[in-house]
């Protein structure tokens, strides 16, 4: 079940996104559901049905978990594969 | 002055704080009455009890100004400094370390967990901070403080000494946009300064109006926020939203 406290080692896919946040002005206010990911980029498919690639470490994203819970994600600390994220210490400060 | 005021940089629709405060009641009035809009209460590291933590509360709901309770460490190695950051994170609001020695300064640019770095050109000849040191405090968004209250009561043979060194903080400040924060750390009401005259003060070690306004206002602003958002961190860069 994905928790705040487990999104980050969670799988992405599936899931309703929204670019808050970004050093590139055109990728803020992204909305969509993500649709792929990468290890620099998440590929989000918007209400209009076009695909955006966001890379992920110029980005900020508010993911909606299935419990309604938001959980706003730095893109820098997810920076990694999928398969490898999963393995990945984060520090809690 | 006149024609150096932009809309944005405004006196009487500003806030102002000071994050590093050691005075007590009478104290806190005074800033009110000067114009200040919130404090940050500083006990060392050694008096942060629950005696304080009473006394704090007592004066928050006394005060009509933003209260903010803050811890200072000092400490002479790197580990110490981390042992005690570890202990006073989660009962300070505001973690303050006081520097001197390069290693500690060095420490505490590199820890996330510490909001500010106090005097870190204490007993130096040089400023504390060089390049490698501005660029960690800038990813890790560590507060460099320029602490008034040494520049006014170093002897005036030696205060030529504190400038050049808050000038060459404030040169690294623009290159690697570090926080810089300016305070008083005042223990009586005699020691406190105006936002006005902070200003002022602040040209002589070459820092622009808008800047040092920044340092008084928007930067202290910031930390308060940030602080205030701790707990809704899961890890580092995770936030829960309402």
């Amino acid at each position: 079940m994905i928790t705040p406290q487990n999104i980050f080692r969670h799988e992405f896919v599936g899931l309703e996104v929204e670019v808050v946040k970004s050093s590139h002005k055109g990728f803020t206010g992204i909305k969509g559901e993500v649709v792929d990911e990468t290890k620099n980029t998440i590929k989000v498919e918007d209400v209009e049905g076009c695909e955006k690639i966001i890379p992920k470490n110029v980005a900020t994203f508010r993911f909606t978990l299935p419990s309604n819970v938001v959980v706003e994600v730095d893109g820098r600390i997810i920076v990694a594969r999928p398969e490898d994220r999963i393995k990945k210490k984060f520090r809690k400060y | 002055m006149q024609g150096n005021y932009s809309s944005n940089y405004n006196f009487s629709n500003s806030m102002f704080f000071d994050l590093h405060f050691h005075g007590d009641e009478e104290v806190i009035k005074e800033a009110e009455r000067l114009g200040y809009s919130g404090i940050g209460l500083t006990r060392y590291f050694e008096d942060f009890n629950s005696d304080f933590l009473k006394q704090f509360d007592i004066l928050k709901a006394n005060s009509n100004i933003i209260l903010k309770k803050c811890a200072e460490i000092s400490c002479k190695h790197p580990e110490d400094l981390r042992k005690k950051v570890q202990k006073s994170r989660k009962k300070a609001d505001i973690l303050i370390v006081r520097g001197g020695d390069l290693k500690v300064n060095r420490a505490a640019c590199e820890d996330k967990r510490v909001d500010i770095l106090s005097q870190p050109n204490r007993s130096r000849r040089d400023s504390g901070i060089n390049h490698v040191l501005a660029r960690k405090a800038a990813e890790n968004s560590v507060a460099i403080e320029i602490n008034l209250k040494i520049l006014l009561k170093t002897n005036l043979r030696y205060r030529y000494r504190v400038l050049s060194q808050f000038r060459h903080i404030v040169e690294l400040q623009r290159k690697f946009k570090f926080p810089l924060i300016i305070t008083s750390s005042a223990s009586f009401k005699y020691d406190l300064i105006t936002p006005q005259d902070i200003t002022a003060l602040s040209k002589s070690f070459q820092m622009s109006f808008e800047e040092s306004f920044d340092a008084i206002s928007k930067i202290p602003q910031e930390i308060i926020e940030i602080n205030d958002l701790r707990d809704n961190f899961v890890v580092d860069g995770v936030r829960i939203m309402e």
